[in-house]
């Protein structure tokens, strides 16, 4: 699936998901620091797509398809809606492992500042969804 | 009060010690202090962030004068070393991000000593290709964020309110940049 196919189906105001390994992701008063958006060494921020389903069965693909497989514990997610992410230039490019819904947030500039800049303000427009672990 | 002596350097690094010299003399200054704290001289500064207003120091409670700046120094410094620990290993962050080198530990060390007192402490983090970084948060759209690796390059970028943004690259040796002491003070006003 190609990323213009997948934007074609995304509504800007379809939310995706980052999944949170890390408490160093999310300050105390429940909003999401700029290192959780902030790229891997690829150049890309793995998130989910999160259209139609409930909270039981999004935290379900990142507990088996995210935290498991690095034996982690999922502590959340941070939700961001697609036209927050396309606001900054930056595209949306499926890629189905380990799940069809996945995909990664790429076209990212080569300043780090500038990423930096962007991370923030992703940062400042997602939605903190912190699960009651035991 | 033990802490205040620790620096927690167990391996000698140049960068480990540099920075603000201000900073030792006041660990020192504490220390004597507290020496004496049986005796008349009960006024000290405290390098602690973690205080109370009374002590008490062998068997005695005195009252401590809080007035002037506290140094959260020691208490940044215990919280690097955690974060440098907990992202010694590849994949910390479970997305592949890179380990955090000695090199970069040390080069924060340094940064974080050239931050006045004065200045609010940041909070300590790292990011997926193993630099350190320190935040400065007043809510969601006032932050600014620095970040260090392994050589004397400053990475920052901040937002004061929606349409206030700034970022690029600072050098530092000896002393933190005026342009990032300026937006940490533009943040904390």
């Amino acid at each position: 699936m190609s990323s213009m196919k997948l934007q074609d189906m995304t509504s800007p105001l379809e939310c995706l998901a980052r999944f949170i390994l890390q408490k160093k992701w999310y300050r105390a008063d429940k909003t999401i620091r700029h290192n959780a958006f902030m790229p891997n060494q690829n150049g890309e921020v793995s998130v989910y797509r999160t259209k139609s389903l409930t909270c039981q069965q999004i935290n379900e693909i990142g507990r088996l398809h995210v935290a498991e497989i690095q034996n982690k514990k999922l502590l959340g997610r941070a939700e961001i809606v697609v036209s927050s992410i396309l606001k900054q230039d930056l595209k949306i490019e499926a890629d189905p492992e380990p799940h069809p819904r996945h995909a990664n947030i790429i076209g990212w500039p080569t300043d780090k500042s500038k990423r930096k800049m962007i991370a923030i303000e992703l940062a400042a427009e997602a939605q903190l969804h912190l699960i009651n672990n035991p | 009060m033990e802490q205040a002596l620790n620096t927690g350097n167990s391996l000698y690094d140049p960068d480990m010690g540099a920075g603000n010299g201000n900073r030792n003399m006041t660990d020192l200054a504490g220390f004597l202090s507290l020496q004496t704290i049986d005796g008349k001289n009960n006024t000290f500064s405290i390098s602690k962030e973690a205080y109370s207003d009374t002590s008490n120091v062998v068997g005695k409670t005195v009252s401590l004068d809080l007035k002037g700046i506290i140094d959260w120094t020691d208490l940044a410094l215990e919280k690097l070393e955690k974060v440098y620990e907990e992202c010694l290993d590849a994949n910390w962050d479970g997305y592949g991000a890179m380990p955090i080198s000695r090199e970069t530990y040390s080069k924060a060390r340094k940064l974080l000593r050239m931050i006045p007192s004065s200045l609010p402490r940041p909070d300590i983090s790292a990011e997926p290709d193993g630099e350190i970084t320190f935040e400065w948060y007043k809510e969601k759209y006032s932050v600014f964020v620095i970040s260090v690796g392994g050589n004397n390059l400053i990475t920052y970028a901040g937002m004061f309110g929606k349409s206030n943004k700034i970022h690029g690259t600072e050098y530092f040796a000896n002393e933190l940049p005026e342009i990032i002491r300026h937006c940490i003070r533009r943040l904390s006003h």
